[in-house]
């Protein structure tokens, strides 16, 4: 197929993708999760469903009268907002025994409990017996990414799947993860990383929380699967809310435009340490447990560092930021006038003089220079989903028919994941766990 | 030049000479005695054999002791430190003390094949005998003392203890943690156990393991709202934990001894197989504060609740300072 033709079709694509964003509800390029100051949460059972064809049983906080969530909902407020999370206790468990108490702590927030739904009293917190209601309250003081989960048998109901994310948007506004300019991003993505193991899941499912008793699971832990946002890849990457995954409803899709930020929130949902790993560039990590990385109040994150692998430890969490340019590739990513008309383009570098186009954010010093390599034929290649036909980006070439889809609008992907290789596998099946892919697209190219 | 000028020239040296002596010179020493002792686990009336370090009774005791850390040692930054070890074990033990400069004379043994192995990191006492440590100028800070010999089975089976060298001049009150486990296949026969399969089941702070629906443990830094507390992490344990302080942040201010040039606000830290770490903490409501493993080192023996978890019990202002301090406690209030 002839180049100036795919360019063509390629247009029509993105015309026909802006035209389904139009269609849909634009979630726009923040986290999903529930919005507000008071959040009605409900503990109850579901099933997750795995890549490998697995369905085990969670304990989950649901939102209201929906379906139980792993992980729980991710609650948004804004800085300075007085939250107040009920929590009913609604958990149903086999053998008709009685059902545990369930509850909430909330690390880094100082946590009072409303005369209204006392609780009873608990190890960590204020705890709901079976069918009772306890209101935790809190004011969202510091902005950040925080955690929450369960207080009670806390081995037992965070492996289970009590836990979940609170985003505290700054005073300075929503593209800010602090209130610092430094902390300013274009696109935010959640990683949430937990693991499991399923006996313990099974032993729950036939006995209810007993049938843990007498085991050494939860001491003697051996998680064969891994999650991120609840999901294992390659379900990380489909659509959020998916109707075929009612108890999983948050993705893990990070996408980008060359020379923008986008702001990654790691949160250590589970028990283990996960190195996560992200492809492409570094990235600086600006805060810790929600806390800016500052030597002094008002420095800004001037202690942060750049890293490539995010250290991401139990019940702690890490924003960093990420920017992605194609700087030091040593070619041009757009391609060269040798590489056909269409490919002609200026790198202008005047308005804002930091060595990269204005608008589309090509490094300048690459501009021009021309691929390094040969491509091979098509006879002589393996396809992934992934791949456009086209080493430019935003650009598409010839593939055998059924190749490609995953990637209609010749975007860039990287592969992000636990450094941990043995989590990047479903039940021991690679590739799976905890992955996922970043997309660099096109500038021009809508992302939702 | 006389005499008398060049004594007056020598004075002002000598007596400075004298002044840094009287300080390097000052000492302490702490006498040890390992001993086999007895750990009752919270669930099961049956007792789990352990070795540990007791201050030293002047001869061996008769039958095993009620089996604890070692008793927590303190020093004066700048100090030496001796420390004299009576080994009431059957095999030899010495004591190293990780981040504490001394001149270690490793130990060796030929084994069946000839070959010659590093049994011991330094001297030892031979079964019955002592032996005798010093570590000069010793640093300020929190830090582990341990076993040197075969310390992949001699650390877990117990022998191990704090050293708490010197003060911060942030806070006046300071509470230690040390966190550890026991793996009870391995204590069955102790001469003979090592850590491969190191799989513990009792996970423990200050030696001790909560077990659900007992008293929670209280440790009481006699410390009263708005008023700096120093926190003093130490893991003598093989693996991770997260210790998570449920609620406030934390101003972590040193790792091993060494001062941060920044202090870290975090509400957990990630606490290392022997590793120390000590944080401030300025608690701004009195009241009863849960400490616990994230890494959910939170369970006993299997059964769920208990392991790595205490209470911290900050007095109101004005705490009378004869109020009987709580020791433990039943659930937060």
């Amino acid at each position: 197929m002839h180049m100036r033709v795919i360019k063509t079709a390629f247009q029509v694509t993105v015309l026909f993708a802006a035209f389904l964003l139009l269609l849909t509800v634009n979630a726009g390029a923040m986290i999903n999760g529930i919005t507000g100051t008071t959040f009605n949460l409900t503990a109850k059972t579901g099933h997750i469903s795995t890549p490998d064809g697995g369905s085990y049983l969670i304990w989950g906080y649901a939102n209201g009268t929906g379906l139980a969530q792993y992980p729980g909902p991710t609650l948004i407020v804004n800085q300075g907002a007085l939250v107040r999370v009920k929590l009913t206790n609604n958990l149903t468990v086999a053998g008709g025994g009685t059902p545990p108490n369930v509850s909430i702590v909330f690390p880094g927030q100082q946590v009072t409990i409303a005369s209204a739904d006392p609780g009873v009293p608990g190890i960590l917190t204020k705890e709901a017996a079976s069918g009772k209601t306890v209101t935790y309250q809190f004011t969202a003081t510091n902005p950040g990414t925080y955690t929450y989960y369960s207080g009670t048998d806390s081995a037992l109901q965070i492996e289970m799947g009590f836990m979940g994310t609170i985003i505290v948007r700054p005073t300075k506004g929503a593209n800010f993860a602090y209130n610092h300019q430094d902390a300013k991003f274009d696109r935010e993505t959640l990683f949430l990383l937990t693991e499991m193991d399923p006996r313990i899941h099974q032993a729950v499912e036939n006995f209810g929380p007993a049938g843990v008793v007498g085991t050494d699971y939860l001491a003697n832990y051996f998680p064969v699967l891994w999650f991120i946002n609840g999901r294992a890849a390659p379900d990380t990457m489909a659509e959020p809310m998916a109707p075929w995954l009612p108890y999983q409803p948050y993705n893990c899709m990070p996408m980008m435009h060359p020379g923008e930020k986008l702001l990654m929130r790691v949160v250590g949902g589970g028990r283990d340490l996960h190195p996560f790993h992200h492809h492409g560039s570094h990235a600086r990590v600006i805060a810790r447990d929600g806390q800016l990385l500052a030597s002094a109040p008002n420095t800004g994150p001037d202690l942060s560092t750049e890293v490539f692998t995010i250290q991401s430890q139990p019940g702690s969490t890490i924003d960093a930021i990420f920017e992605w340019t194609g700087k030091g590739l040593g070619w041009d990513i757009y391609g060269t006038a040798a590489d056909g008309p269409e490919f002609i383009h200026t790198c202008n570098d005047t308005i804002v003089v930091d060595g990269f186009d204005d608008a589309t954010h090509e490094y300048c010093a690459d501009h021009d220079k021309p691929f390094p390599v040969t491509l091979p034929t098509n006879q002589e290649l393996a396809f992934g989903g992934f791949y456009s036909g086209s080493p430019f980006l935003g650009s598409l070439n010839s593939l055998p028919p059924g190749q490609g889809g995953l990637n209609p609008n010749g975007g860039y992907t990287y592969m992000w994941h636990s450094h941990t290789e043995k989590e990047m596998v479903n039940y021991d099946i690679f590739p799976g766990g905890m992955m996922t892919m970043l997309l660099i697209e096109a500038p021009g190219v809508p992302i939702n | 030049m006389n005499r008398t000028s060049l004594l007056k020239c020598l004075r002002i040296p000598v007596l400075l000479l004298v002044a840094f002596f009287s300080v390097a010179s000052s000492s302490s020493a702490l006498n040890l005695a390992a001993v086999e002792g007895r750990w009752t686990p919270p669930d099961s009336a049956v007792p789990i054999t352990m070795w540990g370090f007791i201050p030293d009774p002047g001869s061996c005791p008769g039958a095993p002791v009620a089996w604890n850390v070692g008793p927590l040692q303190t020093g004066t930054s700048g100090a030496n430190l001796t420390i004299n070890l009576r080994n009431c074990l059957s095999e030899p033990v010495s004591i190293v003390i990780p981040g504490q400069n001394t001149i270690l004379t490793p130990q060796t043994i030929t084994d069946g094949q000839g070959r010659v192995r590093v049994r011991a990191f330094t001297n030892e006492a031979a079964p019955g005998g002592t032996a005798s440590y010093t570590w000069n100028n010793i640093k300020a800070g929190t830090f582990l003392y341990q076993s040197g010999s075969n310390p992949a089975k001699q650390v877990h089976m117990g022998l191990y203890g704090s050293l708490v060298v010197g003060k911060y001049s942030e806070a006046t009150k300071d509470v230690l943690l040390l966190f550890s486990e026991i793996d009870p296949a391995l204590h069955g026969t102790p001469a003979s156990a090592t850590p491969l399969n190191y799989k513990p089941k009792y996970f423990l702070i200050n030696g001790k393991a909560y077990s659900s629906g007992q008293p929670i443990p209280v440790v009481n830094g006699n410390t009263q709202v708005n008023k700096n507390l120093l926190i003093r992490f130490a893991n003598a344990g093989l693996m991770s934990h997260t210790p998570v302080l449920q609620g406030p942040h934390m101003t972590i201010i040193a790792e091993d001894g060494n001062r941060y040039p920044y202090a870290r606000k975090q509400y957990s830290v990630l606490l290392a197989a022997g590793k120390t770490l000590d944080a401030i903490w300025r608690p701004v409501k009195s009241g009863t504060y849960a400490l616990y493993d994230r890494s959910l080192s939170l369970s006993s023996n299997g059964a769920p609740g208990g392991g790595m978890l205490v209470y911290l019990d900050i007095k109101p202002f004005p705490w009378v300072l004869f109020t009987a301090p709580i020791t433990s406690g039943g659930a937060i209030r």
